[in-house]
């Protein structure tokens, strides 16, 4: 059977609501047990002190940023070339978590890069990446607010995220691109090109990643299901304002 | 390196957890908070159609 039958939206929130309970359980225990392992039990490094455990909210935070935008980039090629409502729901749904969590990369590593880089900020290039992709979020967001019909917003916003996958691309590689020009250090974990860190911040940050993933997942899954029902909500007004003629029209209607 | 004085630095693992748990905090209750308006309107529509329905069938 083929995969788009998951684009209908009855099966969608069918699907969605079985998974919810898990997807939410799982986070939160996932978070839990990797925030205790992360802040209680991994020694502190020898040059960075116990400021290395901001490693465990900053990375997953970064990872996610990035891997979100790439999420709704692809959500959105997929709305705009095979015209999946749910698609474009989905990638609407996501932005505000990416921008949520590009802000939190964005602050822990200002907090991270006073005491190890002496700063909080330097315009390099993978700092300054991410804050146009954050900038991007947020205009991707402002544009659904700004855009009555949803169908033009839904197109436009999509061309909009497309534009600034360039950003997400340099915010992942920047550091490869520009080399010794930045002051941001390469990934510590690449596929491929295994770990550049000892194991004992490795598992309790693998643990973190998959609870981010999985908040991730979350809160997509119930946004997602908001946005079905505040379409089909405003599809219900439509149609009793065009039986109805004779009534104001309601709230949201176009 | 030549940045960090000696001492634990604990204060900066805590600014970075405690913005961490404000803006997931904040993600989770408006998420939550939008979830259910979409729900209560949408029930409060259908029931609205409905009762309509019923009117108009009658």
């Amino acid at each position: 059977m083929s995969i788009w039958r998951y684009a209908n939206p009855a099966e969608f929130m069918r699907l969605s609501g079985a998974a919810l309970p898990w997807l939410a359980w799982s986070s939160a225990i996932t978070l839990t047990v990797g925030l205790v392992w992360g802040l209680g039990f991994t020694p502190a490094d020898y040059q960075q002190g116990e400021t290395v455990r901001i490693i465990y909210v900053h990375v997953p935070s970064a990872m996610m940023a990035i891997n979100i935008y790439f999420i709704m980039a692809v959500a959105s090629a997929i709305g705009l070339v095979r015209r999946h409502h749910v698609s474009f729901l989905v990638a609407k749904a996501a932005a505000p978590i990416g921008a949520g969590l590009t802000l939190l990369a964005l602050i822990t590593g200002a907090i991270w890069g006073q005491p190890t880089w002496g700063t909080w900020w330097a315009w390099d290039p993978k700092l300054t990446s991410v804050l146009i992709m954050l900038f991007f979020y947020l205009g991707y967001i402002g544009l659904w607010e700004a855009i009555e019909d949803p169908d033009k917003a839904a197109d436009l916003t999509s061309v909009l995220c497309l534009t600034g996958v360039v950003f997400a691309f340099m915010s992942r590689y920047a550091v490869l691109v520009f080399g010794n020009q930045t002051l941001h250090q390469p990934a510590s974990l690449t596929v491929g090109r295994g770990v550049n860190m000892d194991v004992a911040f490795w598992w309790p940050l693998v643990v973190m990643m998959a609870g981010f993933y999985l908040f991730f997942f979350t809160l997509v899954l119930v946004r997602a299901r908001a946005e079905i029902r505040q379409r089909r909500a405003r599809a219900i007004r439509l149609a009793t304002a065009a039986a109805e003629p004779g009534d104001a029209a309601p709230e949201g209607a176009v | 390196m030549g940045y960090l004085e000696p001492g634990a630095h604990w204060e900066y693992v805590l600014a970075a957890y405690a913005a961490a748990a404000v803006i997931m905090t904040a993600l989770v209750v408006f998420t939550l908070a939008a979830s259910r308006r979409a729900r209560r309107d949408l029930e409060a529509l259908e029931a609205r159609a409905d009762a309509r329905r019923r009117r108009g069938s009658t």
